[in-house]
């Protein structure tokens, strides 16, 4: 071991200088990049929560067509598209009503499928919302009957044809 | 520059108190790096915190919304959706407030609310397209700390009132539709007077037949399309002319002399009797019981008297049904007076008006009567020598029917602000007299008639159960007009149907409305002719 010389302990404090430098600027870093994901990840779960507010907006739209009707052919679905109803909100998003399908009947009571997908300001993510629900026959052609919630889900996608859950595997 | 080049040389060439510079270059480098590494963390921690604080907002803001959703779901004790009602009530535009209470989430009226003393969460409705939407928006604001001035984020979403049955379209009477008849052997060749509906049945009060004594019939109702008669009651060998319903009693007035009154308990439909009857109400002195009215638990009575004898009798029967004690009676004629008909208004309980149908000839048609001290207090005039047959009474509009004067068999009073003092007398021929349109004058006759106006209906009307000869045989047993305009009642635009739906059954005795599902019930049918038990509906657009 050779004993250090004068001149070569100014180096270690500069070494040790820059060591802690770095180390330090790596948790600095470490800490920004924290700090601007955790930011990022408040954007998108803001992002996320606005689409699935439109998303259920347009869920109410079209269940509420449907307390307002006793008819039993579908409104709107996408085979026969007749209202891609949508909704929108300044600041927020926009949602469409992809479709309100009968998908099954008791009786004369009906089983619809409503398929609504909504999306935040930033149009960066989509939501996809899917609501079954029962509706009990009046007997009066007229007068339409208030619906019953069976099932109102979050979906990845609605690749599932109507027919099916959109979380059948 | 130059000095640290200078230095640097020195540093390089080993000249004594280099070490002592290097310190000094160390300490300010360290120093620069603590003062970086210090605001990093601080600046990494702020932001992370006023993240964490957002996406807790967000949160927050999306609980707002649940918990309205919440409140819109609520129900009342008959399992009826009444929470949109309750949000729709709420004024747009202003802030209010959500909170949990005994496990529920409940409004708080121009309240925001704050949470853990650093969120504040407010509720904003606005109004959507049509009543049956409501637009939402929860925000939620927060004081960041490390930022400038107050955070805040809202989101926003779309209620609608999808839970609570839509309200019918409003009913066409222009264009009625029979829904169900029943007619049956006891019915014949006698007379169905009178009828009240409670639930799945129809209680009729009916004058005897020629082979049976049978005063009530009770019909169920439960299949509008397909009503059938289940009990046939005799009251002590009487006619019966009307009937009113509480609770667990039907109250028949009747042509006995010695109990007026019969008091049946109907508790079960199918075995109500009146062997005994459950109780008897006898009025002082004799006479044909013609009308009977309820308003809240007091009993109305009108009756025939040839005689100096109190025509308007009424009773309590809040406290006991059965036995109900005299509140009051009124001699509305000294001489001789028939009382056909009553209906009363008044927004105080203690202090109702009784609107008579008078059918003696005179010039009162109608006769108000206050209840509280049994006073005559009004007087209606339809025409000299004319007699009243029926009346109802609709917001400020008191309308008595009369025949066997002139054309006209219906006539409008306002009571404005004066219940007991009706305007002056309508004249035959003018905005507040009706002509039924029959050629049988003067002796074409309502018999019946109730007002009724609600339940998705565009103008309040008055269905007429009559007997009125139109062209040749037809005879007309129904007619609707409407009442929106009380000082104006004859113009051929008042006149919703007159048509002969009901020319083939004997109805046109009696008739009730049921609000509710908007059904119509007629009875009737004259001595030696078929009688009908009759349900009409309307149409809808």
């Amino acid at each position: 071991m050779t004993p250090l010389r004068h001149a070569q302990s100014g180096y270690i404090a500069l070494l040790s200088v820059l060591m802690v430098g770095a180390i330090a600027s790596m948790a600095i870093i470490v800490l920004f990049v924290t700090s601007l994901s955790t930011t990022l990840n408040s954007g998108d779960i803001s992002e996320g929560a606005m689409a699935r507010a439109m998303a259920n907006s347009c869920a109410e739209t079209a269940l509420q067509w449907l307390t307002d009707r006793m008819d039993t052919s579908d409104s709107c679905s996408p085979e026969g598209t007749e209202c891609q109803t949508t909704w929108s909100v300044q600041d927020q998003g926009t949602c469409t009503v992809q479709a309100v399908s009968h998908i099954d009947s008791v009786g004369a009571d009906t089983v619809w499928r409503v398929r609504t997908t909504g999306s935040g300001v930033m149009n960066a993510l989509t939501k996809f919302v899917e609501v079954e629900a029962y509706r009990k026959d009046t007997g009066d052609p007229m007068t339409g009957s208030a619906v019953v919630i069976l099932q109102w889900n979050e979906c990845l996608d609605f690749s599932e044809p109507t027919e099916d859950d959109c979380l059948t595997e | 520059m130059a000095l640290i080049t200078h230095l640097m040389r020195k540093l390089h060439q080993g000249h004594p108190g280099s070490l002592l510079i290097d310190a000094l270059l160390a300490v300010t480098i360290f120093g620069i790096i603590v003062t970086a590494f210090s605001t990093g963390i601080l600046q990494g921690r702020l932001g992370t915190v006023w993240a964490s604080d957002r996406i807790r907002a967000i949160y927050l803001a999306q609980e707002g919304l649940n918990a309205v959703r919440f409140v819109r779901g609520e129900e009342n004790e008959e399992g009826k959706n009444i929470g949109y009602d309750t949000l729709f009530a709420y004024e747009t535009g202003v802030d209010h407030g959500v909170h949990i209470v005994n496990g529920s989430w409940e409004l708080l009226a121009n309240t925001p609310t704050s949470i853990d003393n650093f969120f504040t969460r407010s509720i904003r409705f606005m109004p959507g397209n049509n009543d049956n939407e409501l637009i939402v928006q929860s925000t939620v604001n927060w004081e960041s700390g490390g930022f400038v001035g107050i955070r805040s984020i809202t989101f926003t979403s779309l209620l609608s009132n999808w839970a609570e049955d839509p309200p019918p379209p409003p009913p066409d009477w222009s264009q009625p539709l029979v829904k169900g008849s029943l007619t049956d052997a006891l019915f014949d060749a006698r007379s169905l007077n009178k009828l009240a509906v409670s639930g799945s049945y129809a209680f009729i009060a009916a004058s005897l037949g020629a082979s049976n004594s049978y005063g009530l019939f009770v019909v169920d109702i439960s299949n509008l399309e397909n009503p059938a008669l289940v009990n046939s009651v005799d009251v002590s060998s009487a006619d019966a002319y009307d009937v009113a319903l509480r609770g667990h009693y039907a109250y028949l007035s009747t042509n006995d002399a010695n109990g007026e009154i019969k008091i049946i308990d109907i508790t079960d439909p199918l075995t109500a009797d009146c062997a005994p009857c459950a109780g008897e109400i006898d009025l002082a002195s004799n006479g044909i019981t013609n009308g009977i009215a309820l308003t809240g638990t007091g009993l109305y009575i009108t009756r025939e008297q040839d005689v100096s004898a109190d025509e308007l009798s009424i009773y309590d029967i809040g406290d006991n049904p059965t036995d109900p004690p005299l509140i009051v009676s009124y001699d509305t004629d000294p001489s001789s007076d028939s009382l056909y008909a009553v209906a009363t208004a008044g927004s105080n309980p203690g202090a109702y008006y009784a609107y008579v149908a008078s059918g003696t000839n005179n010039d009162q048609e109608l006769r108000v009567v206050n209840t509280t001290g049994g006073v005559l207090t009004g007087n209606g005039s339809a025409g000299s020598n004319a007699r009243g047959t029926a009346v109802a009474i609709y917001g400020t509009g008191a309308y008595v029917a009369a025949y066997g004067n002139d054309s006209c068999e219906l006539f409008s009073f306002d009571i404005t602000g004066k219940l007991h003092n009706p305007n002056a007398a309508p004249s035959c021929g003018g905005n507040q007299s009706y002509d039924l349109g029959g050629i049988n004058d003067p002796n074409d006759i309502i018999y019946d008639m109730e007002a009724w106006y609600g339940n998705s209906m565009e103008f309040p009307h008055l269905f007429m159960g009559l007997d009125a000869k139109k062209l040749g045989n037809s005879y007309r047993h129904l007619q609707i007009i409407n009442i929106g305009d009380v000082r104006n009642i004859n113009s051929a635009s008042k006149r919703i149907y007159d048509e002969d739906i009901a020319n083939d059954y004997g109805v046109g005795n009696g008739l009730t409305y049921r609000l509710s599902d908007h059904t119509l019930f007629m009875v009737g049918g004259d001595i030696g002719a078929t009688s009908h038990f009759l349900i009409l509906w309307p149409t809808y657009p």
